[in-house]
Parts: C-alpha cells; structure tokens; sequence
C-alpha cells in the first residue's frame, strides 16, 4: 500500500515503511520529479510560480505563497494515500517541515481521506524508540 | 535516474567502504559516493531500489535509507555554492541520525514492545484548591 | 563582493529565490546564509520569541549569528511570506533586533509567488551603495559646482549647487527620459546663468537615472534611497541624529529611517495607485482643481468628516464625488481623500521601517498642505517639510556628486 509520511521528507520513516513492505510515499521522490527536469530552472527547488498556483488546489489565494509552494508539493502525495503515519511534536530543527501553518494544514488533509491512519509522538527516550517501532511495525502488518 | 542516500547507524561497526564493496560486488552500473554519514547511491530507479534490498537484507538494522531529491554534488544544494549555511534537511537528518543507534537495536534485536502511554491530564481542580489552602 | 545575509521563510517553496539572488548579483552582490549550530532552539531561547514555524526559528538562529559575528556579512535581506503574520512578526522583530546590535544596514520584504527581481532591484542597490559608498555618504557639504537631475516616474528636475547653496533649479513632469532631462537642465542652467561646461560634477538618481547618468557623462549615478535621503537631511538641517524621510511619489512612496543622513532600514511600495500623489491627481481632476489648489482647501476641510470605504483609485473617488452628491463640502472631500493616501501609507509602508523624529515630509506631494496634515494626524506628529523639498533627488544628487570633484 502507499503510505503517507508525515514528516514527509523523513528518513526513518521512508526506511521502516519500506522495511515492512509497503511503499512510502516520500517528498523526495516529488522533489525529484522537479530537481531534475532540465526544462525548468528556479533553484534551488524548481517550484515556479505554476506550482504555487496548483497549490491553490489545496489552499485558498489568501494563503501565504510558502504555504501553496508546499502543497504543491505535499497534496499529490496525500492525494494518492492509501494510508498515513503521521509523527507529531518532532525537533523543530526537523528540515522541510519548516512552516507551521503548512503542518497542520497537510495533517487536517491527510484525517480528511479517513485512510487507516497512525498517530504518533516522536520518542524522548530508548524505551519510547522501542515502542514507536513495534507501533509502526504493528500497523504496516495489518494493513497487508 | 534517482538517488538514495544510505546512512549507516552510529553504533555500528560497518564502515561505508564495506558497503560500498558489496554494492561493487552486485556488478550494476551506479554512480556511488561515500560520504562521512554513509554512502549516497545514483543509477536507474529499478537498480537502486533492488540494490537498497540487497543492502537491508544483508546489513539489516545497521542501515537506513531514503530518497534524496537532488542529485549527487549537486550545486543547487552545495553549502560551498550556496554561501555557507546549511541545506534544509541535513539539520533534519542529523536529528534522524542521533535517534538511529536506537532504532537499530530494536530491529535487530526484535524487542518490538509496546508501552502503555497514558495521556497527561491536568491536575484536578479540588486537588489544586486543597494544596493552595495548605500552602497558603 | 559585498556579502548580503539572506534571512528568509517560504522562498524556496514560493519559487523566487532565484529573482533574489539575480537582484543581488545586478548590484555585484552575493547572497549568502548564516552558518548555525544544529540546535538552534538555544538563540530562540535567547531571543525571546518563540514562533512556531521551525524556518522563523531557523531566521532567529542566523540573526543570533551575525550579532555574535560567528558569521560575517555585510548587509541583511528579511523576507518573508505576504500575509504571514507569524512570520510579519518575526521579520519586525529581528529587524530591529539586528539594528539595535549591529550597525549592519537592513532591508525588509514581503514576497508573494510573483515577486521579481526588478522589484527587489532598487533595495538591493541600496544595500550594497550603504556598504560601499559609507564614506561619499558622509558627505555633508557641497563643494565647487555640480548638478544633481533626478529622473523619477512623474516628474525630473535639476538642481545645481555652488558652495553649498542651491543657485539653480527647474522641474518638468517626465515625457521621455532623456528629452525631459534635457529641457529641466537647461533651465537650471538659465537660472544660474551658467553654462554646462561650468558644471564640475553631475550626479544622477532616479528612475532614468542610467539613461541620463550616461547621456550627461555623470561622476555618480545612484539609487534614489540614498541620494534622496542625504538630500532630505541637508534641506531641513538635520544632517546628525534620527528621522524618517517620507516621500509620497507618484508611482510608489519611499519611508527611510535614517541615522546621521544614511538609510539602514527602508520600504518601498507600488503595489497601489490609492496610496500614492495619484490618487490626489485624479481626485483633484474629478473635483475641477489643480493639484496645488487642491492641497491648500483640504488644508482647510476637516480630515474625519467625510466616510471612506475604499482606499482604491477607481471605488474610494467615486465614494468621495457621492459625498459631494450627498451635500458634504469640498474642503472636507479633499481632506478626506489626503487622510486615504495618509492611512494607506501608514498601514502598508510606516509598520516596516521604526518610525524615527522628526518625520521629514519630502517630494512633490509635500508641498500639497491637506496631506502633510492628514499624516501628521495620524502619526501624532507636525512632519518637517524642508524648503525645496521636491527637490530633495537633485539636490542630493549634486551633493554627494562633489565628493567626485
């Protein structure tokens, strides 16, 4: 099944869902879609003002340009959840997942496709690692 | 074309050029860089993502992996080019990276154990008012 | 290489960061980005603020690098989001964080997806002249004779100096560039009955200022942010300590917060007809007056009688021609139209820049009485209107020009 990580852009995550035979849907793999299409050019991350412009899809006008920017890219891949584990309270240092607004707009869209859904504090500790594996571990099984 | 960055846990003794000999040994036309986290892997989508099976196989818990956007060197990303500070996701995958002895343990060591987390509640109201009266 | 420190949230994903880096490489520039440690909760601590959005913490943590000078640059570039008050709130607060601890000149934008390089062009150049020219910026006396033109959008005009005072002035609304130029230099050059081979030195600003900085061999062309507000400095006499300049325009208005005559903070808009000397222009057509008149009758109207609903050019004229219709009087629609700009103004471009007295009132829309008024109202202020103060390019231009003689 293709599941959709949140934080999108999230090593651990990628690496267990594929671990436990499911397909993640990473921020990558869109990122990289754009990144290497020699037709466009606005670096660092080949979002254009079109891109931004799709991320109204998601998001109103009145919405700061970084947030639709983001949808653009986030929104395909919610688009084609078939489920989602979502880690909430991770570091702030926690790259992409930069703009606050953007969060919690693609956490409201992700519970509204009401796909199998896992919601999960990241770990403060060993024994917490632990249990935040055998969780994910516990729902990619049953997803099979 | 993709890439896929492999990031070997801290706690581990594989070193990337152990890695990177196995890949060797797999005989597949990829671009490999080692790197000081791991190695980051390019070639054809179906290569790379058959050879990151082999590698979990074979390595298991001591390394994980992820897609990375850009290419390998890439100057859009490249702190040198870009005028110091760093690219948005390495502060993330440092954070990633300091949780991966952890994780690693637990994979390996197949202790997948839940534990019961109960949600803080506030403290109850006739609770507070009684220990104000106490101290007040 | 002048090194500009780019403090910024949603650039990447609003796809323009490659205008602010081709605006920066225009003025021989280069944007870079302060290095800082990976845990940066440490300087949001130290800071004081604590925004949600991981990026402003990330703007926080550079901020914190570049007063503690682990990082060196030369200048900053703040930017964020339009309509993100998160992130409005962190750029105001690290702007004035940066100017209270380093004397780094700073400038702040607020980006949409179609923002372009031209329009970020002019705050760069001025960026980079700060840092350059700081020593031709200290120039507080005209020496010799020399001539400042400013080419702006609605009007040009010449002024040229002799032993620091004004001996020769002329303005003319903008046709073309350089036959415009031509036309008002010419007869400053008739009121000082010289000739432009008596010219030591010409100095160029403005929008035209390349076109007629080459046409009249010029020893200094350069942007208006900083030639304006030397100019504005020398004219009220307040070349040493705090203000703000205000320069209503006829295409976009400029408020710099200076320190001893030089700009370290700045905002430009054009996004509005309706806050700008056009909005009075047309308002003045519709009402029968000329624009100088029309200045001196909303002096005399009262500034909050008439309702407005609209600040736009198109709906805000029509309400104030039915306020006519409804019997209110004409001193008291122009005021009503001056206090429309004055808001406008004050709610878009005075909320970026720390508004610094006296507040130097300057440009051609300065000498219009009803809107120094209806800014002063609102600003709680008496703005300093300079003599000669539309002049204020020119003179600044002929100004710093004799630091070339």
């Amino acid at each position: 099944m293709k599941v959709f990580i949140y934080p999108p852009n999230s090593m651990i995550l990628q690496d267990l869902v594929e671990r436990f035979g499911h397909t993640p849907l990473a921020l990558a793999k869109e990122i990289d879609r754009r990144v290497n299409d020699p037709e466009l050019d606005s670096p660092p991350m080949n979002i254009t003002e079109i891109d931004v412009k799709i991320g109204l899809k998601y998001a109103a006008i009145e919405v700061p340009s970084g947030v639709r920017g983001r949808l653009a890219l986030f929104g395909p891949l919610i688009d084609e959840a078939e489920a989602a584990i979502i880690v909430n309270n991770f570091p702030s240092t926690f790259g992409c997942m930069a703009c606050a607004r953007t969060n919690e707009l693609t956490i409201y869209l992700i519970k509204q496709k009401k796909v199998p859904t896992l919601e999960l504090d990241y770990p403060k500790n060993e024994e917490e690692v632990e249990d935040f594996v055998a969780r994910i571990k516990e729902f990619l099984e049953d997803l099979k | 074309m993709i890439t896929r960055m492999f990031v070997i846990a801290d706690n581990s003794s594989l070193t990337p050029q152990t890695v990177v000999n196995y890949i060797v040994s797999l005989g597949k036309t990829l671009n490999i860089k080692d790197t000081c986290y791991g190695i980051m892997v390019e070639g054809d989508g179906d290569v790379v993502e058959n050879v990151t099976l082999k590698v979990r196989d074979k390595f298991n818990g001591d390394i994980f992996s992820k897609h990375r956007a850009y290419p390998i060197g890439d100057e859009r990303r490249c702190r040198a080019t870009r005028g110091g500070g760093a690219r948005p996701g390495y502060y993330f995958l440092i954070q990633e990276y300091k949780m991966l002895p952890f994780i690693s343990k637990v994979l390996k060591e197949k202790r997948f154990k839940k534990i019961d987390k109960k949600k803080v509640k506030p403290v109850d109201v006739d609770l507070l008012k009684k220990v104000i009266k106490e101290k007040v | 290489m002048i090194k500009i420190a780019q403090l910024s949230c949603g650039n990447d994903y609003s796809g323009i960061q490659k205008e602010i880096e081709k605006a920066a490489e225009t003025v021989g520039a280069k944007i870079v980005f302060p290095d800082v440690d990976i845990d940066f909760d440490e300087a949001v601590e130290e800071f004081g603020f604590n925004p949600v959005s991981a990026g402003l913490k990330l703007m926080i943590a550079r901020a914190k690098a570049l007063v503690d000078k682990s990082f060196e640059a030369d200048a900053v570039f703040i930017a964020t989001c339009f309509r993100c008050a998160e992130g409005s709130l962190i750029r105001n607060e690290l702007r004035r964080y940066l100017q209270k601890h380093t004397r780094l000149p700073v400038v702040m934008y607020s980006f949409t997806e179609n923002t372009r390089a031209s329009v970020l062009l002019t705050r760069m150049e001025a960026l980079v002249t700060i840092v350059k020219r700081k020593d031709l910026l200290g120039r507080e006396r005209q020496v010799g004779i020399t001539m400042g033109i400013d080419s702006g959008s609605a009007t040009t005009k010449a002024v040229i100096m002799q032993e620091n005072k004004i001996i020769g002035k002329y303005w003319s609304p903008t046709t073309t560039v350089i036959e415009s130029a031509e036309a008002v230099v010419k007869e400053a050059l008739k009121k000082a009955k010289m000739d432009i081979k008596d010219i030591e030195s010409i100095g160029t600003t403005g929008y035209g200022r390349y076109m007629i900085g080459k046409h009249f061999k010029a020893k200094l062309v350069q942007e208006e942010l900083t030639v304006n507000s030397k100019g504005a400095v020398f004219l009220a006499d307040r070349q040493k300590g705090e203000a703000t300049i205000l320069d209503i325009g006829g295409m976009d208005n400029k408020a710099i917060a200076v320190m001893d005559g030089i700009p370290d903070s700045f905002t430009m808009g054009g996004i509005c007809a309706g806050a700008s000397g056009r909005f009075l222009e047309t308002t003045a057509k519709r009402l029968g007056l000329e624009i100088g008149e029309f200045g001196d009758l909303a002096a005399k109207g009262d500034l909050h009688k008439v309702p407005m609903n609209s600040y736009c050019t198109v709906f805000g004229i029509q309400g104030l021609v039915s306020a006519l219709a409804e019997g209110y009087n004409k001193e008291d629609v122009a005021a009503a139209a001056c206090r429309s700009v004055a808001e406008q103004i004050y709610e878009q471009q005075l909320q970026e820049i720390d508004v610094r007295y006296p507040l130097i009132q300057v440009g051609g829309t300065s000498l219009l009485k009803g809107l120094v008024m209806a800014v002063g109202d609102i600003l709680k202020t008496e703005p300093l209107v300079p003599p000669d103060s539309q002049y204020i390019g020119a003179v600044g231009g002929a100004l710093l020009c004799s630091g070339f003689i």
